[in-house]
């Protein structure tokens, strides 16, 4: 893929939440690309990080007891952790916006839908209440919600119809990039199709790109141009859809893999990972996963591993990757 | 709209007759017999009798209350065992000045609270934080009228800029007069006001919506005023509410303290000299303000907080 | 969800819970001094009943409450560090003889509302419906009465002794306590564990004693603290405009009451009654919150 068509670019972004129980090292050094109009899915386990880097990218930790570490996320030719919170401000909701996971606790209760619409949108153009007024229902219609129905508060709709109003507010503003954190999850498997084809819609119309977090593997197959699987504040497998899908090389990975139901082969059991996530407070020296991937020597409890190039873009964070290599 | 409001006034009606009811038992069921106490000690038996029976006194207890609470729609709370004098007069020349006091009180708390619980909340465990939380916590420890003893040894007797007794007639005599007594009643509220503030503004500041507020790039001081402020008045409205309460028992403490003639003197003196229809009238008209009051923070609740204003447009 | 898991462990791991409260209760240096000073108050408190006792009131009548007219109103010095009061009794002295007052009649008027209103509560809370809304109704009955005002009805119309005052206090609490208990045994009793424990057969009293007591306690205590300083506070108001303790029992809102009349000649002895109320009720509330904290963390933040 050619440079120049590099959005976002993240280097070695180092996140740590320093609390009463010790420091929560939830970011160990994630570098990750997203092109134009392509969507970049991240896969891991609940608490493995995810929510941390799309926070990170928008400087939305909170502080304290957040605390950006180290790294780079450049855009636009700026690293964003280096510019004044002003201009920050004029990157988030324009340039870069941002989904949040529950749709029941992300809108402002005492605001109607339409407020919240208007809000994001009289930020960064400067209009006439009443154009952005029109401009909000317009949205609403975008999204399937009747314009008359702006009026309302949170509280008078349903989840599903929550989610369309909070990606009418992230996609009011035709941003460059939209981070998904785990957009569907909250919600009814039947309405997570749905809104699902609403964004993936939407992002097609004005050519977005899409930083889509997940730990549903499905939904990645049918969204994601590339992927990321992030384990304990790392990547440890990085690559297109199909590199990662077919010739998946982590075990972690493979663990993954194994433990989707499939319906072709009759599966008595499903796989499962043995073990947890290791405590980020107190993280193993070596390979993350190291405790609990079955292949495990001494070598990897001793030095994190590289991540090593396996072919095309696809890079594995593994000692037996680069061995097979 | 309307509707809810009529609902919280229907509502209101049983709790001021329980509460009228409950004064009214506890001031009558006491021991000692009025008819003496107007009579004086040398009165006849025959004499006691008859004022026994002028009183309405040989009537059962809620007959008696019965006959108190038509009297009491008709602007009559009985006369004073005292001097004679209207109860309802009395109470309603001394409440203005009450009313006044607690209003410059509670505004204090408010102008002094509100904006301190944000700053503390915004800037949770600073300097500026833990400094206002140790005053706040002096502050809700502080015995109202000790303060205002304080106050009146510092800037009445000491520096005299100020005067430590009575309310001063009209203009800035009267506002001078009130600068501490305001003071000293509002700085309990003021305290709690401050901690309720910002442990509302803490709870608001941890939601999504406020991380939703932010991504969409607006600044600081409009997530701050727009997003947080508005969801973290809903507890502080009913704070305040309750505040007044324990204001209106502020006030009699701060009263006596300042001679100020209010409703809480009158009260006072009063069960000092064992008028008890004084004391009915000057309780019961307290305890219908203080309805009042949360009759108005309810309905102000309802504008502030959508889930209860279109919970009855629908109906 | 973390919630749900919270909850779930206070009900089956008590004694861990309270362990941690405590470790947690320790690492809060301000509640610990707060802990510290009232310990210090009891002692005091039990210190005094004990030298009555011992010496058949003897300090007590001839230097707390004996009248000595020749060093009235003497500042605090070596001999008399806190100075004399209106009637040349020693201030210390009677600082201290006055702790007992405030502090057992504090403890006694909340133990009287906390029982019965933690009854009231408790019943209507289990129970539900009509007992729930008859209960609750009363309860809003009273609350609509300012505490004061109540305390001082009651004390107006039966007089001014110490038990009722005590009553009048006691009664005037309840309110807060019931609402208290009920809200902790609504949001128990419909927790998904106690909902499984009663599918598995357990019955009412286990229960209660199993499952809502152990979860209803924490606000109960924290609300006991917060209750015992709010009615210190108002025994001292009460004696303040001389409805309380009367003199010349020592108590530090009648001394300051006296007080009053010599503002104009001597500080001491308008400061030093109020300083400790102040301490005192400052050192129930820094445990108040303290505990708070300790047995709810996820109140904190």
């Amino acid at each position: 893929m050619a440079e120049n068509n590099k959005l976002l670019e993240v280097k070695d972004l180092v996140i740590r939440y320093e609390t009463d129980d010790g420091v929560v090292e939830a970011l160990n050094g994630v570098s990750i690309d997203i092109y134009t109009g392509k969507t970049l899915g991240l896969v891991g386990e609940t608490g493995a990080g995810k929510t941390t880097l799309a926070k990170g990218i928008l400087r939305l930790i909170p502080s304290p007891p957040g605390k950006i570490v180290g790294g780079e996320v450049i855009y636009d030719g700026k690293d964003l952790l280096k510019i004044s919170e002003e201009e920050m401000r004029k990157i988030r909701g324009k340039h870069i916006s941002m989904i949040f996971q529950d749709p029941m606790t992300s809108l402002n209760p005492v605001m109607t839908v339409r407020d919240q619409i208007m809000e994001v949108i009289l930020q960064h153009n400067r209009i006439s209440k009443k154009e952005a007024e029109k401009r909000a229902e317009d949205m609403l219609e975008l999204v399937g919600i009747p314009a008359e129905r702006g009026h309302e508060y949170p509280h008078q709709f349903s989840g599903g119809m929550k989610q369309r109003v909070i990606i009418a507010i992230a996609l009011a503003c035709q941003p460059k990039l939209l981070i998904a954190d785990e957009p569907t999850t909250a919600l009814d498997v039947t309405i997570q199709a749905q809104v699902l084809d609403l964004i993936q819609k939407l992002k097609t119309r004005d050519n977005t790109s899409m930083l889509l977090i997940t730990h549903d593997l499905g939904v990645v197959a049918q969204t994601c141009d590339y992927v990321g699987i992030v384990y304990a504040g790392e990547i440890v497998e990085y690559g297109t859809l199909r590199e990662v899908y077919k010739d998946m090389r982590h075990p972690y990975t493979k663990g993954l893999m194994a433990s989707i139901p499939n319906l072709v082969e009759n599966v008595r059991r499903l796989q499962t990972i043995e073990g947890l996530m290791p405590d980020p407070t107190n993280l193993p020296k070596g390979c993350k996963f190291s405790d609990r991937c079955k292949y495990a020597t001494d070598k990897c409890r001793e030095k994190v591993p590289e991540m090593v190039n396996v072919g095309g873009e696809h890079m594995v964070r593994c000692i037996l990757a680069q061995q097979e290599k | 709209m309307y509707k809810y409001i009529i609902k919280r006034l229907l509502m209101m009606i049983p709790v001021l007759l329980g509460v009228t009811f409950i004064v009214f038992f506890i001031l009558n069921v006491s021991p000692g017999d009025p008819a003496a106490m107007i009579l004086g000690d040398r009165a006849s038996a025959e004499a006691l009798a008859m004022k026994r029976e002028e009183l309405g006194l040989n009537d059962p207890l809620l007959i008696r209350y019965f006959n108190y609470i038509v009297d009491m729609l008709h602007g009559d709370l009985g006369t004073s065992y005292k001097n004679s004098l209207s109860v309802w007069e009395q109470v309603t020349e001394r409440f203005p000045n009450t009313a006044i006091l607690a209003l410059c009180g509670i505004c204090v708390a408010l102008i002094i609270g509100i904006p301190t619980g944000i700053i503390s909340a915004k800037k949770q465990y600073s300097i500026m934080d833990n400094c206002s939380m140790v005053l706040a916590l002096i502050g809700v420890s502080m015995p109202v009228f000790w303060l205002g003893l304080l106050l009146v040894i510092v800037f009445s007797l000491n520096l005299g800029w100020l005067p430590s007794q009575g309310m001063g007639s009209g203009g800035m005599e009267l506002v001078k007069s009130l600068i501490l007594p305001s003071i000293t009643l509002g700085t309990m509220s003021a305290a709690t006001i401050t901690r309720m503030t910002r442990s509302s503004m803490l709870e608001v500041i941890r939601q999504d919506y406020i991380s939703t507020a932010r991504a969409k790039g607006v600044s600081e001081r409009t997530v701050t005023m727009k997003h947080m402020l508005r969801n973290a008045l809903i507890p502080i409205v009913t704070a305040v509410g309750l505040q007044f309460g324990s204001l209106l028992g502020g006030a009699m403490l701060t009263e006596t303290v300042f001679s100020w003639p209010g409703l809480g003197r009158l009260m006072v003196d009063s069960i000092k000299s064992k008028d008890i229809p004084m004391v009915l009238g000057s309780v019961v008209f307290m305890a219908v303000m203080f309805s009042v009051v949360n009759l108005a923070v309810d309905i102000i609740y309802a504008y502030i907080d959508p889930r209860i204003k279109s919970q009855y447009k629908k109906k | 969800m973390k919630k749900d898991n919270t909850t779930q462990a206070q009900g089956v791991k008590q004694r861990s819970l309270w362990q941690d409260a405590w470790r947690r209760f320790k690492k809060n240096k301000l509640a610990m001094v707060g802990l510290v000073f009232l310990a210090i108050l009891v002692v005091i408190a039990v210190g005094t009943i004990i030298v009555d006792l011992v010496t058949n009131n003897y300090i007590y009548d001839n230097y707390v409450i004996k009248q000595n007219l020749r060093g009235r109103l003497e500042p605090p010095s070596l001999a008399h560090p806190f100075g004399l009061d209106e009637f040349g009794r020693d201030m210390l002295l009677r600082m201290l003889w006055a702790v007992r007052s405030s502090l057992f009649m504090g403890v006694i008027a909340i133990v009287i509302s906390g029982i019965l209103g933690g009854l009231l509560g408790a019943a209507a809370g289990y129970y539900g419906k009509r007992t729930d809304n008859i209960i609750m109704r009363f309860m809003d009955i009273l609350l609509a009465i300012p505490s004061m005002l109540l305390a001082i009805a009651i004390v107006a119309a039966f007089g001014t002794s110490l038990v009722n005052v005590l009553l009048a206090i006691g009664i005037s609490y309840i309110p807060t306590f019931a609402r208290t208990v009920r809200a902790s045994i609504m949001t128990v009793k419909d927790q998904e564990y106690v909902e499984a424990a009663r599918a598995v057969g357990a019955n009412d009293t286990t229960l209660i004693f199993k499952y809502i007591i152990p979860n209803a306690m924490a606000p109960i205590i924290v609300q006991t603290t917060l209750g015992v300083a709010g009615a210190i506070l108002s025994i001292a108001g009460l004696s303040f405009i001389g409805m309380g303790v009367q003199p010349p029992t020592p108590e530090w809102g009648s001394m300051l009451s006296s007080a009053r009349t010599y503002i104009r000649d001597s500080w001491h002895i308008t400061v030093i009654p109020g300083m400790g109320i102040m301490l005192t009720i400052l050192a129930l509330n820094v445990v108040g919150d303290g505990l708070r904290d300790a047995l709810d963390p996820r109140l904190k933040n």
